[in-house]
């Protein structure tokens, strides 16, 4: 009765509906805080009937990040990007499992929270409910929840319009956007909030103003460093910060080569983004 | 207190078999653009993370243990839904729960 055993057979929807499980059922024997986030955690009541994910996110109370971390190791986990070198904001991990493929780790969410990571953590858990995924039961973010984050995901797109926003604008009645906007504030991420839906220009004067211009415009990418560099207060941050614009990433380098880069490649990376910047100087002065 | 199956002296056991707490599973016919009419049913223990492809039967037994139940209750609804004897489908399911608990992915109490 038995046709297959193993995972070359399993449709990618069916591995990562059955890897949400997976990750709840770490998190409940070792009693660790996660809520799983967008892509199928999230139902018709926020996405668009039919759409598809290609990777399983989970948010993670921040204090238990480390000892998740140790754990999907332990459990064959390959971390493809370090949180320090996944994105600007620093927010996520994506790991690998021959078996589960990827998923990505979030330590927070961008626009909620930057400053108390824990805060908004335990303000999205107070309100968390149980969905079953692959009829197993997972938290998730409540309804209201679920549709913010989707709307302050959508202030990362340069795109002018997110599909996923979008959605929501067409299919929610303003009752639902009041409650959003509402809970959005209760957040602490109407900046992001605002970003999605084109409001950027109400917070001209917000610190984290020219952060989220920057990631939802086309900029260079010296100007989303400046931001970063801008946001902090601790020298040791500024300092750490300044570090990695100049560093290679090397994350990102492995990923691009297929393989771990070797001392040349590096060296090479590193230099060229010299060159690169000299010929756009050497552009700029011609134009 | 959880059993390990007897081979025929099940079919006299009030032992009753259900998924085990640490199972997942998703049928392919929720799945975004799958075959609606698909059978398949793809079980995980999630404590190894194998994955296990259950066809129409498997998946019959699968979804009938999803309720505590005994063997002889699984042969009778097997045989009834695929209108054969009892005795027909009996040695087939018995060895299927025995491969179920082998695998850990149900337990009997």
């Amino acid at each position: 009765m038995t046709n297959a055993l193993g995972q070359p057979d399993t449709p990618l929807e069916a591995r990562i509906r059955l890897s949400h499980a997976y990750f709840q059922n770490l998190a409940n024997k070792n009693s660790i805080d996660l809520l799983h986030i967008k892509g199928y955690a999230f139902g018709t009541d926020t996405y668009r009937e039919k759409r598809k994910s290609s990777d399983v996110d989970i948010l993670v109370r921040p204090a238990h990040v480390a000892r998740l971390m140790y754990l999907l190791q332990a459990d064959g986990w390959r971390i493809l990007t370090h949180f320090e070198t996944g994105s600007i904001f620093e927010h996520a991990a994506t790991l690998y499992h021959p078996s589960w493929g990827l998923a990505d780790v979030h330590r927070y969410f961008p626009g909620i929270g930057y400053f108390d990571r824990a805060l908004a953590f335990d303000k999205l858990w107070s309100t968390r409910r149980t969905k079953d995924i692959a009829h197993f039961p997972c938290d998730v973010p409540s309804v209201v929840d679920a549709r913010v984050i989707v709307v302050v995901h959508g202030a990362r797109s340069f795109a002018p319009k997110h599909p996923d926003v979008e959605h929501l604008q067409r299919s929610l009645k303003p009752a639902d956007w009041q409650q959003m906007r509402q809970r959005a504030e209760e957040l602490d991420c109407m900046v992001a909030f605002d970003t999605a839906l084109g409001n950027i220009e109400h917070h001209a004067n917000h610190p984290h103003y020219l952060l989220w211009k920057s990631v939802s415009t086309r900029m260079p990418s010296y100007v989303q460093w400046k931001a970063r560099l801008s946001l902090e207060e601790k020298l040791s941050e500024k300092l750490r910060i300044l570090h990695q614009i100049i560093s290679v990433n090397e994350d990102h380098l492995a990923m691009k080569l297929g393989h771990e880069p070797s001392a040349d490649e590096r060296r090479e990376l590193f230099f060229g983004r010299f060159a690169l910047l000299r010929a756009q100087r050497k552009s700029r002065r011609k134009g | 207190m959880e059993s390990t199956f007897k081979d025929d002296a099940a079919t006299a056991d009030a032992t009753r078999y259900s998924h085990a707490p640490s199972t997942a599973y998703v049928y392919e016919s929720e799945m975004v653009g799958a075959n609606a009419d698909s059978s398949t049913i793809f079980v995980c223990l999630l404590e190894t993370s194998e994955i296990l492809r259950l066809d129409a039967a498997g998946g019959l037994i699968w979804e009938i243990l999803a309720q505590p139940a005994t063997a002889e209750q699984v042969v009778a609804e097997v045989a009834s839904v695929f209108q054969e004897s009892e005795d027909t489908v009996r040695q087939g399911v018995l060895d299927f729960i025995a491969s179920l608990l082998h695998q850990k992915l149900i337990i009997g109490r």
